[in-house]
């Protein structure tokens, strides 16, 4: 019975902010609001999908807004250069999957853990999107480029929500159908277990890296169509977002838990907390205050539920 | 002597009830302790033994009932009060800090100080010294305790638990991890300790050793008391009834004559612990591994299972030179593992039972990277209800369950991979005799279709019970090979301890 409460906690509380806020404001349930909600949280959510995965399987992937600062700039760099979007939107996905495994190798062949190693690839890959671009934007993209962020289809379907579900579907997928998911909760729950259960822990570690760092990719493509620039300092501090996102929708630090639907209610009352702060007028600065206090709610549920398993 | 001339109970815990989430747990359980006995405290797993004790130590709280000492009401909110009471317990599972040297452990929460807020460590390594020199223990004090073996470790913890105790000691299998050499000097220091008059609660599921050491026993069964009185006023078969409510006639159920082909053959294995041993295991046979902790076994098995390869030597399988550089290359040719580690290297806690139970066979269920969720569950519902694991359902978390079904869902996991080999590592450590005697029939059968098993075990009538033959490994080196039908516990103890006595 507390175990199903638990569980359907995040979604409970997220339909009831939709509901206090529908109440508080009479612009929040407008088709423009709501759209735009989705528009903002995009980005986070489609990063959020590649870290639930990281998270379940105990590792923590710090580096995810440098990633998206480096695609998103490799993306754009070529749309300037003439090339066609879908051929951008391609590099970029393959430059983030590469991000990804360096990670993976870093945490699995050197044996550092990933908080550290993904630490130093922060650094690491905002300071060579730096370099690429002389710390100047990739201007002049062709407008089509923008309807990757901007674009609506049959006149009111955000475009970024149909890549959104399509990412969430493809990782909820993985999570519960293919033994990359299974493995990645099992490694999360107990590495030394995985290992005498046969698990190949090595390169299953660096495929969720890999994983995750494709997903950041697309995320960095629709970051810049965004903002119709490839910006080197985009997606600076996502990565604290990412995590949030994750927390709030059960994932758990100490791994072996955490589901795609989950994250998007996470993503999505992040989202709503913000959205409805500014319609309620309330100053960002409280924002804050209210946002870092419900990822320790989040996470104080989370341990009181841990506590009675292990 | 009689209860009317008997001195007043030291601590006495009347009517103790609690219930987890609408479990009734304990229901209206007596026990009292006198000053200068030990009491034996035994029930099957799950009957309220340690959360009885739990309660006394203030881990966790009781719903009714209350805790006289020496006949004073006793407000027990916390470990920190039980402490200060003069109650001292020695945990099943281990509750040392790893990082932290054996001195820093013994005076954890009350070190001695300088002045306020400075410890005084020069003090603590001193007084801790003096401490393991008094009992007889062989562990330097300065030594961390991340690089003790699990025996040494366990007798830190008692160390640590004797500091503090001044009237009660409560012991929570304290033998569970130790050699035979190393379970005697306990017992010893448990006389003295009568000796002084302090009253010692003693949890065993190991009948001899009751018999040595307990002067009354109080049963437990389903959360209720059944039985109370001298420990020489009943004998084991009538513990044993007393304690699952039902016979158990045979607890080893008798096995099959092994079959002539060998399944696993060992050359000139030689590891970090182990060195130049060679045996072969045949089909339908229970190979018994004896030997002191630390002669080796664990690694030898690991090794054999790809965890911690060999250096040199060789094993073949079914006659055919086997190259193991993993646990994948291990289950792939057949192998199964059986941790004694539970919970470091066997339960997922958070994933669910059939997911547990599938984990390391999910190769044969999936088609490239995607799984066959219905035939999954299909024969791990199918596992479940072979090896009778009770659960409230397959998708409750694995860390949920206890022990003894823990373990069942391990040895399920093996079966589902379809090993024919098991390396077996205490198979039935911790756990109750209901489910022992379950796992013992599992075992039969497993090796009457054709399987092989190599049990490695510290329980000397369980080796001479469920074995075809019992190897003997003292300090690396296998000693001896016995027939178990020809074997005496007396001999295998030689054997193990030769050395060392």
């Amino acid at each position: 019975m507390r175990a199903i409460f638990n569980r359907f906690l995040p979604f409970a509380s997220l339909i009831l902010l939709f509901l206090l806020l529908s109440l508080g404001s009479p612009y929040f349930l407008t088709l423009g609001n709501l759209s735009s909600v989705i528009r903002q949280t995009t980005v986070i959510t489609i990063m959020a999908m590649g870290m639930t995965v990281v998270i379940a399987s105990g590792g923590i992937d710090l580096s995810v807004g440098s990633i998206v600062g480096l695609t998103g700039v490799c993306g754009t760099m070529l749309i300037a250069g003439g090339y066609p979007v879908a051929l951008a939107v391609v590099a970029a996905v393959t430059a983030g999957a590469v991000c990804g495994a360096l990670n993976g190798a870093a945490a699995t062949f050197l044996r550092i853990p990933p908080f550290i190693a993904t630490l130093g690839t922060l650094g690491v890959y905002r300071g060579l999107t730096l370099l690429v671009t002389g710390g100047m934007p990739v201007a002049n993209l062709s407008r089509d480029f923008g309807a990757l962020a901007t674009g609506s289809l049959l006149g009111y379907i955000p475009v970024p929500l149909i890549f959104l579900l399509a990412t969430a579907a493809l990782v909820q997928f993985v999570l519960k159908y293919t033994k990359l998911g299974r493995y990645s909760y099992a490694i999360g729950s107990n590495p030394e277990a995985a290992r005498c259960s046969g698990i190949r822990v090595a390169p299953y570690t660096v495929a969720i890296y890999t994983l995750c760092g494709a997903l950041v990719g697309l995320a960095g493509m629709i970051e810049s169509a965004r903002l119709v620039t490839g910006q080197p300092t985009a997606g600076e501090g996502y990565e604290l977002r990412v995590i949030a996102a994750v927390v709030i929708g059960g994932g758990s630090l100490r791994g072996g838990q955490g589901t795609a639907y989950g994250t998007i209610v996470g993503a999505l009352i992040m989202g709503l907390l913000s959205n409805g702060c500014n319609l309620l007028g309330i100053s960002p600065f409280v924002q804050q205050v209210i946002i870092g206090s419900v990822i320790i709610l989040a996470v104080t549920l989370d341990e009181f539920q841990r506590r009675r398993i292990r | 002597m009689s209860a009317a001339r008997r001195p007043e109970p030291v601590l006495e815990m009347t009517g103790i009830s609690k219930s987890f989430g609408g479990n009734l747990v304990l229901s209206e359980v007596d026990f009292a302790l006198y000053p200068g006995e030990v009491h034996a405290l035994v029930g099957e797993n799950g009957a309220g033994k340690s959360t009885l004790m739990k309660i006394l130590n203030g881990v966790c709280p009781r719903d009714g009932g209350s805790i006289r000492l020496t006949g004073r009401e006793l407000h027990i909110g916390s470990p920190h009060d039980a402490r200060r009471a003069g109650i001292g317990m020695i945990f099943q599972e281990h509750t040392l800090a790893d990082h932290l040297t054996v001195a820093e452990n013994i005076c954890l929460g009350r070190e001695p100080r300088r002045a306020p807020g400075i410890l005084d460590n020069r003090r603590a390594r001193s007084d801790a010294t003096a401490l393991l020199e008094a009992y007889g223990f062989p562990i330097p004090a300065g030594a961390l305790v991340s690089r003790l073996t699990r025996g040494e470790k366990q007798l830190v913890e008692i160390a640590r638990a004797l500091a503090a105790s001044t009237r009660v000691v409560v012991m929570d299998e304290p033998t569970a991890v130790l050699s035979l050499s190393e379970s005697e000097r306990i017992f010893r220091i448990i006389g003295d300790l009568r000796a002084r008059g302090l009253a010692v609660a003693y949890i065993s599921h190991r009948m001899e050793e009751l018999a040595l050491v307990a002067d009354r026993i109080t049963i437990l069964r389903d959360g209720r008391r059944v039985y109370t009185g001298r420990y020489d006023s009943i004998d084991t078969a009538g513990i044993i009834r007393h304690m699952v409510g039902r016979r158990i006639t045979e607890l080893y159920p008798g096995l099959p004559p092994p079959r002539a082909e060998v399944a696993l053959e060992a050359r000139g294995l030689d590891g970090g612990q182990y060195r130049n041993v060679s045996f072969e295991l045949r089909r339908g046979e229970i190979l018994g591994f004896a030997g002191l902790v630390g002669a080796g076994r664990t690694a030898l098995a690991r090794g054999i299972f790809g965890l911690e390869p060999p250096a040199r030597g060789s094993v073949l399988i079914d006659g055919r030179q086997a190259r193991i550089p993993s646990a994948a290359a291990a289950i792939a040719r057949g192998l199964g593992y059986l941790t004694e580690d539970r919970k470091g290297g066997g339960i997922f806690p958070d994933l669910a039972l059939a997911h547990n139970i599938s984990m390391a066979g999910l190769d044969r269920f999936s088609t490239g990277p995607f799984l066959k969720l219905g035939r999954e569950a299909g024969r791990a519902a199918e596992l479940t209800g072979r090896l009778n694991i009770r659960a409230r359902s397959a998708w409750q978390p694995a860390g949920r369950l206890s022990g003894g079904n823990q373990q069942k869902a391990l040895l399920a996991r093996w079966l589902f991979a379809e090993s024919g080999i098991l390396l077996l590592d205490e198979p039935t450590q911790g756990v109750d005799l209901g489910t022992r005697a379950e796992i013992y029939k599992l075992m039969r059968d497993f090796v009457a279709e054709g399987g092989a098993i190599l049990m490695i075990s510290s329980d000397l009538p369980e080796l001479l019970g469920m074995s075809h033959r019992i190897a003997v490994m003292r300090r690396g080196q296998m000693v001896a090979t016995i027939e178990a039908a020809a074997a005496t516990q007396e001999e295998i103890m030689r054997q193990a301890a030769l050395d060392r006595t």
